[in-house]
């Protein structure tokens, strides 16, 4: 924003979690009514569980095709938190943690960080050969009440993408803690085969609160300025079941 | 929570004359999730704010929140990305323990303050060491704040019979800050709808001057936190965009965030009204007072109501009534220029802006 009204021309950007000194699970319950909802105390796993549930009854995935995800998250980066050269057969005999995610739907618990420089268009250029212009950034929110939305789409994300213009990428990063969530986003964005996702390995290889959105726009920024995208998406999500969503989108500039 | 949100919403909905389908974005502040225990409230208030299938923004600057809030609301009107938008900021302090969530230790340090009160009452003492106030200057905003709190309806403290005296005799906190010079706990609510020139037309506006923020490290032990850096570093940045050069004389009336009496004076010091060491004098001699050369907090201020989250828009909202001619029994005649100011943490945020009756 601050670049937009040219009060400055570049900035930092930077998040950071660090999880492992609390009770992830626990606390992300609190983001729910207080009121009503919360003394039951419903933790992001078990909602994110009955998001997969629905999916799963209305044949949009499947426990396999999650197990999938999986396979091809833990594989991506050696440098990851999390890195396992596994296959889905493997990772579909393993035990549930809340029926039907097992451990390798969830995101693991992370301490980290994400930093990001911004400029202006035309600073960007002077600091370097190819950066990543942002084209569209966009997001919205949807309803708290869970009984109120369809959690096995994200409209939310539609209109983020939609308003962005997200047509022509060939790349996305989609936050997606749970594996049945990045094959929710990416029939929501209509994702065809030809389109990369998650090269990173995603919030499944690293999910530090507060940060692993901004990770996926880096991730992006990078492959971006890399040259092996000319044009990507980065998703972010915050909230119980992908209730809100940002879509930012990058093209390759000379 | 939703509830008292939803009141100050509906309010200033009406007072703009209109709905929530002319708003583009929604900016919702809030002190620390710690003090309700409900963690990123934007989300579970997403309904009741008017912010389903819209941008949701939430800002978190500890008590300056309110003030950066309705910044980052000025922002994105801006910067172009929308026409309408909706700030609020709220707390619901009785569904909260302000005193223990303030005085948790962080990692590695030492548990040193009680409160808000222990953290600053070594810079209160330390602002009547350096300047030579005499021992009554904090009383006296005491009674001023009060007062003026009484002609506001929305104040949490009315206290029409406060003397110097009562205050004198109040228990003493934390040495040498007084029960009755400490702010109160609070619930409340503000909401203010920014909109562009378009959005103007044809109705009262109060139009933004100037915006400044900036920020210092909690700890750094360069700090000078009686007098910081990060608020003078603001106020000149915002006189500069505001083209005010001497904001004694060219500001009509300040809403400055003073939660214990004596940051009164060195508020006004550091915002450079005056000169370093000069601020208890013109408390002393009534010039913050309504009907003084610059009247301080007419609305009763931070002393009268303090819902930390929303107090720093409470603030911006309080000077944009006055120059709008819309402060009722508080009102400071002839306001045409007025400053609202927040700080928070360990007085390490500062947000501030200037409004005025004209388009600048």
């Amino acid at each position: 924003m601050k670049i937009r009204t040219g009060e400055v021309d570049t900035a930092l950007v930077y998040g950071f979690g660090k999880s492992s000194a609390g009770q992830l699970r626990r606390v992300l319950a609190m983001q729910l009514d207080p009121y009503l909802v919360g003394p039951l105390w419903p933790d992001s796993v078990s909602v994110a569980g009955l998001q997969a549930r629905l999916g799963i009854d209305g044949r949009l995935w499947s426990e396999r095709a999650m197990a999938e995800v999986a396979a091809r998250s833990r594989a991506a980066d050696p440098g990851a938190q999390i890195h396992e050269l596994v296959t889905a057969d493997e990772l579909f005999e393993r035990p549930y943690v809340a029926d039907p995610l097992r451990a390798h739907d969830c995101a693991p618990i992370t301490d980290g960080a994400a930093v990001v420089v911004l400029a202006s268009a035309e600073r960007a250029r002077e600091l370097t050969p190819r950066p990543a212009l942002i084209t569209g950034i966009e997001h919205r929110v949807e309803s708290s009440h869970l009984t109120a939305r369809n959690l096995t789409t994200s409209p939310s994300t539609v209109a983020a993408a939609k308003a962005a213009g997200v047509d022509g990428v060939t790349l996305a990063e989609l936050h997606a803690p749970f594996t049945h969530q990045e094959i929710l986003l990416r029939q929501a964005l209509g994702l065809g085969d030809e389109v990369t996702v998650n090269p990173s390995g995603g919030a499944l290889a690293g999910n530090p609160m507060f940060a692993a959105g901004l990770a996926r726009i880096g991730e992006a920024a990078t492959r971006v300025m890399a040259g092996d995208a000319d044009r990507a998406l980065a998703h972010a999500t915050s909230g119980p079941a992908l209730q809100q969503n940002l879509v930012c989108v990058l093209e390759g500039g000379a | 929570m939703a509830g008292l949100c939803r009141e100050a919403i509906d309010r200033a909905l009406e007072d703009a004359g209109l709905s929530f389908s002319d708003i583009d974005a929604v900016v919702l502040g809030k002190a620390p999730d710690l003090f309700e225990g409900v963690m990123m409230p934007e989300l579970v208030l997403a309904d009741a704010i008017g912010a389903t299938g819209k941008p949701l923004l939430r800002v978190h600057t500890a008590g300056s929140v309110g003030g950066s809030t309705a910044n980052v609301a000025a922002s994105l009107v801006h910067g172009g990305v929308h026409s309408r938008v909706l700030a609020v900021a709220f707390e619901k302090q009785s569904e909260s323990n302000a005193m223990w969530a303030l005085s948790i230790t962080p990692p590695f340090h030492m548990p040193v303050g009680a409160g808000a009160g222990g953290y600053f009452a070594p810079h209160v003492r330390s602002y009547i060491r350096r300047s030579g106030a005499p021992d009554h200057i904090g009383a006296l905003v005491a009674v001023k704040d009060r007062r003026n709190g009484a002609r506001n309806p929305y104040a949490h403290l009315r206290q029409s019979d406060i003397t110097l005296e009562s205050v004198q005799a109040s228990a003493m906190l934390w040495d040498p800050i007084r029960y009755d010079e400490t702010c109160p706990s609070s619930d409340g609510a503000c909401a203010i709808v920014l909109g562009d020139e378009q959005a103007a037309r044809g109705r009262t506006a109060a139009w933004l001057h100037a915006t400044a923020m900036r920020t210092e490290p909690t700890t750094f032990a360069g700090r000078d936190q009686v007098n910081p850096q990060a608020g003078r570093d603001a106020a000149a940045a915002l006189w500069r965009q505001a083209g005010i050069t001497d904001p004694l004389s060219q500001v009509d009336t300040a809403e400055i965030y003073v939660p214990f009496s004596w940051f009164e004076p060195m508020w006004l010091e550091n915002l450079g009204f005056v000169e370093e060491g000069q601020g208890w004098k013109l408390t002393e001699a009534g010039e913050t007072e309504l009907g003084g050369r610059l009247p301080v907090n007419p609305s009763g201020g931070v002393l009268s109501s303090n819902p930390i989250g929303a107090s720093g828009m409470l603030r911006f909202g309080e000077a944009a009534m006055q120059v709008m001619g819309r402060a009722g029994d508080h009102q400071v005649d002839g306001a045409r220029i007025a400053l609202g100011h927040a700080y928070g943490g360990g007085s390490q945020y500062f947000s501030m802006w200037v409004v005025g009756t004209e388009m600048p």
